[in-house]
């Protein structure tokens, strides 16, 4: 930032004031030969240079407040019981980290005679077989082609499956409608050949009786001439 | 000033209560007089008088000693009452006794221009109001108040200079300021 010129501020300064405002900011800067011929020529003829100038005489009538006379008691009891709190903390702190120290030192440095010596009770190790695995005997030539069999059947039928339940997933599925419950469990095939077959039965009786109609030995016709 | 001022905050920083006490009577005055007109009123000012020294002296270890300790100290208290404003405003219920504090602060003054003076620098920005009352209550350079502020001396004179306008304004808006002839210069600051 430059340093500051009251002249060239041109938010604040009144046009054609600056010797005034110049003596104005050297008077209450406190410099000694703040006045010049120009400015107090300035001022005699310039009401609102006066009135600055008897507001900068006014603002040297400030002065401190004086600080009540016990303060200086209360803010040493203060300042000095704070710094006591505070080494208190720290000493504590410090004395705490090392004790913390020691402990963790005597737990890592601890003799551990027994964890090499003693066999864990807890964990029982099987002893090792010197015995080399034996070789399983060959199988059997109708074994293995039983196996080959089961095997391709076995993925037919999934393969299948899958078909099937992928084209199922395309269609849209029949929403059926609810059926009291009656207690019977309907079974898909087991009954299908009698449930055929009552089915078929009047059917077939009907052609049974035709055959039998067709079969049936025909009575003598009747002689004319008689 | 400034080896003096080493001197001291070393037998502060060893816990010396006689340095202590030294500190404290050496910048009492000002910040508590600081803390009145920032924060025009006299229990608040202890209370962050107390603080500001409380602050001071945590943080002793802090300060650089190539530089003078004064603006330091000014510095913390500047600070310390902006954070006490700004919980006031937050909290208005803490404001409302401002009003009859003010009241009672000016009657006690003789001048009843240099008490409109402190109502219009009550109405002005903190730093604004720090940088008239360091400058012109407590006669601190420029220099000084611009290492509390820890702006450029050209920002402190631009600020100084508004608050006065400000000010003055205030003033003849109030019908407050008096064509005077100017009789004899004021005595010269340091």
């Amino acid at each position: 930032m430059t340093d500051f010129d009251p002249t060239n501020d041109n938010d604040l300064s009144r046009p054609g004031c600056e010797p005034g405002q110049a003596a104005l900011q050297r008077f209450l800067d406190g410099e000694a030969d703040w006045d010049t011929p120009d400015a107090s020529a300035h001022r005699a003829a310039c009401v609102a240079c006066r009135d600055d100038l008897a507001f900068a005489r006014s603002i040297r009538q400030l002065t401190p407040p004086p600080p009540p006379v016990n303060l200086g008691p209360l803010l040493l009891t203060a300042v000095v019981s704070d710094h006591r709190r505070r080494r208190f903390v720290r000493l504590a702190v410090a004395w705490a980290a090392l004790a913390a120290s020691v402990v963790i030192a005597v737990i890592a440095f601890r003799p551990s005679n027994n964890a090499h010596n003693q066999p864990n009770p807890e964990v029982v190790v099987a002893p090792k077989s010197n015995k080399a695995p034996t070789p399983e005997p060959p199988r059997p030539i109708g074994d293995s082609v039983a196996e080959a069999r089961d095997a391709i059947v076995t993925l037919t039928k999934r393969t299948a499956s899958e078909t099937r339940d992928g084209s199922a997933r395309l269609l849209v599925s029949p929403k059926l409608p609810d059926l009291p419950d009656t207690g019977d469990n309907l079974e898909p095939l087991a009954d299908a050949g009698s449930g055929a077959a009552k089915s078929f039965e009047p059917v077939a009786s009907s052609a049974r009786r035709a055959v039998n109609f067709f079969l049936r030995p025909g009575e003598p016709p009747a002689r004319q001439n008689d | 000033m400034t080896a003096d001022d080493a001197s001291l905050v070393r037998r502060c920083l060893r816990g010396h209560p006689d340095a202590m006490r030294e500190l404290i009577e050496r910048f009492q005055a000002e910040v508590f007089g600081l803390c009145v007109r920032l924060l025009t009123h006299r229990q608040d000012a202890e209370d962050v008088t107390q603080e500001t020294f409380l602050r001071v002296f945590r943080s002793l270890r802090r300060w650089d000693s190539g530089r003078p300790l004064r603006p330091w100290v000014l510095g913390i208290a500047v600070n310390r009452c902006r954070t006490w404003m700004a919980k006031r405003v937050r909290r208005p219920e803490l404001a409302d006794y401002l009003h009859e504090t003010a009241a009672r602060d000016d009657a006690d003054d003789s001048v009843e221009l240099v008490a409109e003076i402190r109502r219009a620098l009550a109405g002005l920005r903190p730093e604004y109001q720090s940088v008239f009352i360091l400058f012109h209550e407590q006669g601190r350079s420029y220099e000084e108040i611009a290492d509390a502020h820890g702006r450029p001396v050209g920002t402190i004179k631009t600020w100084l200079h508004r608050t006065r306008l400000e000010v003055l304004t205030h003033l003849r808006r109030r019908g407050m300021v008096p064509a005077l002839e100017p009789t004899e210069p004021p005595a010269a600051r340091r």
